[in-house]
């Protein structure tokens, strides 16, 4: 199960938020079956071209965009606002089409984009 | 009553009203209306009772295009033709279907669904069915207590489909047949050629025998070639005599067109996110409304239109399919799946989407005749099935467009091997057996082979009936509409001959 966590930043500004690898490691902790997700992730990034290829950063940033976490007070949001607002972007990335094909699997963009993203951190 | 026509004396005359060659749905539904009209009826069927492979072998012949089954594997030739084994799945062609429409060449019938409407409500009790309810599946929710995919009404929707029990025409209709005084019912007896005036305006007569029997012949005021998708065009083809192209075949349109359904099966896998999804409508049948039914997937109207593709459905198909739980966990993970280790075994937690695609009309996928010869030296039946690559995007989409919506109700991820490479076919490419299209219904002879009551161009006297004449074939399963065709077609000869 998901453990709850809510972080509250102590005497951090908007300018300290937590870092990109921070982000990354929270945001892959929603997968629980993290050498499948891996093995996703690695096949997302092997179709891509070297010029499209994302690091840690531009995929955080596209994971979290057009949910309601800032990057910046990410220390703010708990893992399950996280899970919450990734469910529901997700969901919408299938309602507005924004998909990958996987070897043979429709997933969302998102979900894509974690894999890629733990695929990226485990090499790290 | 019924005659064996291996016992006619050589060179028998046969005179009647009304001819009808073939004993299959459409040729039983026909000869039933006829029943105490006082209209004298004969109908003729190759085979007898129950298959025999020398009967069965005339039905040989090649597929030299797309591989499928064999043709004597698909057709069954005796009494009751194919309804001898088909499935008993029905649903009538949606308003659509009948549409000429800008993106599907060669597309539109002559008539509407609204003109077959009351055939369709006819041919329910024919075929075993219950009340005529295909559109209110809240009937059905509600009698089964079931719930249906809250499914985006610009995309897919849940229909309605009947299940026959399968009736057996040959079996169910046998003694009526057998019992009535206006028609004679020749069993064995293979028809070998329509015989025409001069300038093939008006049917004289045609020539029929047995296999290691007597020939015979039948003189009649009207004709009906109800012989099914593929033979159908095959005696057009070889009635010859008076041009040498075929019966019908001045424009060279008999024998093209041929359809079938293209199926994919599966042509997705999902693996589920959500324990406990009640899929029951979908993949089981229930007793409702005086009958049977269950619901598939399909396009809604709004989206043929909107993204100008073929009409389709997809049957939910409770899977053996190996998928690894974790894997489709891994997403399940983002949907809000909340337990990662469910009690069930990995079979379980699949699904396989069966897709059945309506091909484009092609006129390059067709039947001609071959120089292999069959049993009474008569040339058997090239089958080149083709399919184009509007037919291949359009399979990709709708599959896409089922993983979408599962995706979107957070239900579990779709696999497909299209998704692997979509400028190719996947290995499982099927035809549906429902052969179509070789002497299409259009409202010109410029484009088809007969016109709006299904009576051939230019010929006065010989009619088509089954499926051969769909100029498009939607994603329903023909019988019923084949059935409600020969209803209206019956009733037209009605008013001719009386």
């Amino acid at each position: 199960m998901v453990m709850a966590t809510a972080l509250v930043g102590t005497g951090c500004s908007l300018n300290f938020g937590p870092s990109i690898e921070e982000l990354a490691k929270k945001a892959t902790a929603l997968l629980r079956h993290p050498e499948l997700a891996k093995q996703i992730g690695q096949q997302y990034l092997e179709q891509l071209t070297v010029l499209s290829k994302p690091n840690q950063e531009r995929l955080v940033s596209e994971i979290l965009a057009g949910t309601g976490i800032d990057p910046n007070n990410a220390s703010y949001f708990s893992l399950l606002d996280l899970e919450d607002e990734l469910t529901a972007k997700v969901r919408m990335d299938f309602t507005l089409e924004r998909i990958v094909k996987v070897n043979g699997w429709v997933l969302s963009a998102t979900e894509a984009q974690l894999c890629a993203l733990l695929a990226i951190v485990a090499k790290v | 009553m019924f005659i064996d026509a291996k016992d006619l004396p050589s060179e028998h005359l046969i005179e009647c009203d009304l001819c009808i060659i073939g004993a299959g749905a459409a040729g039983i539904t026909m000869a039933r209306e006829f029943i105490g009209t006082g209209i004298r009826v004969v109908l003729l069927e190759s085979g007898g009772f129950r298959m025999d492979e020398k009967t069965q072998s005339l039905y040989r012949g090649k597929n030299v295009g797309i591989p499928s089954f064999n043709l004597d594997v698909n057709r069954l030739r005796y009494f009751g033709g194919t309804t001898n084994h088909w499935a008993g799945h029905c649903r009538p062609l949606a308003p659509i279907d009948f549409e000429k429409k800008a993106w599907v060449p060669h597309s539109g019938w002559p008539i509407t669904r609204k003109d077959l409407d009351p055939y369709y409500i006819k041919a329910q009790p024919i075929l075993g069915l219950g009340e005529y309810k295909y559109e209110d599946l809240d009937y059905f929710t509600t009698q089964t207590g079931l719930p249906t995919l809250q499914l985006d009404e610009n995309r897919l929707k849940t229909a309605v489909y009947n299940q026959s029990p399968p009736t057996r025409f040959g079996k169910v209709y046998r003694k009526e047949i057998k019992r009535a005084q206006n028609i004679e019912a020749y069993l064995n007896a293979n028809v070998l050629e329509l015989e025409t005036n001069g300038n093939a305006t008006e049917i004289t007569g045609l020539k029929a025998a047995c296999i290691n029997g007597p020939e015979f012949s039948v003189k009649a005021k009207q004709y009906v070639l109800a012989t099914g998708g593929m033979e159908n065009a095959r005696l057009l083809l070889l009635s010859n005599r008076a041009n040498p192209k075929g019966l019908g075949n001045d424009k060279d349109l008999v024998g093209r067109f041929f359809m079938d359904h293209v199926l994919l099966r599966p042509g997705l896998d999902v693996s589920y996110s959500q324990l406990g999804l009640n899929l029951e409508l979908y993949n089981r049948k229930h007793r409702a409304a005086g009958g049977r039914m269950f619901t598939v997937l399909a396009a809604t109207e709004k989206l043929l239109r909107r993204e100008k593709i073929n009409n389709f459905r997809i049957h939910l198909v409770a899977s053996g399919a190996m998928y690894k739980l974790p894997f489709g966990g891994v997403f399940s993970d983002i949907d809000g799946f909340q337990d990662a280790n469910p009690p069930v075994k990995a079979r379980n937690n699949s699904i396989a989407f069966h897709l059945v695609l309506e091909p484009v009309p092609n006129p390059d996928s067709r039947i001609t005749l071959s120089n292999d010869r069959d049993l009474f030296k008569q040339r058997k039946i090239d089958v080149n099935w083709q399919l184009s690559d509007a037919d291949l995007n359009n399979a990709y989409r709708a599959l896409e467009l089922a993983a979408l919506e599962f995706g979107r109700l957070g239900l579990g991820r779709g696999y497909g091997e299209i998704f692997k490479n979509k400028k190719v076919w996947p290995g499982n490419l099927e035809a549906g057996r429902h052969h179509c299209g070789t002497t299409r219904m259009t409202d010109s002879d410029n484009s088809g082979v007969v016109d709006k009551q299904c009576k051939l161009f230019n010929t006065e006297n010989l009619y088509i009936a089954g499926s051969s004449v769909f100029p498009t074939i939607g994603y329903a399963n023909p019988t019923i509409t084949i059935v409600a065709l020969a209803l209206r077609l019956s009733e037209h000869l009605k008013g001719k001959l009386s």
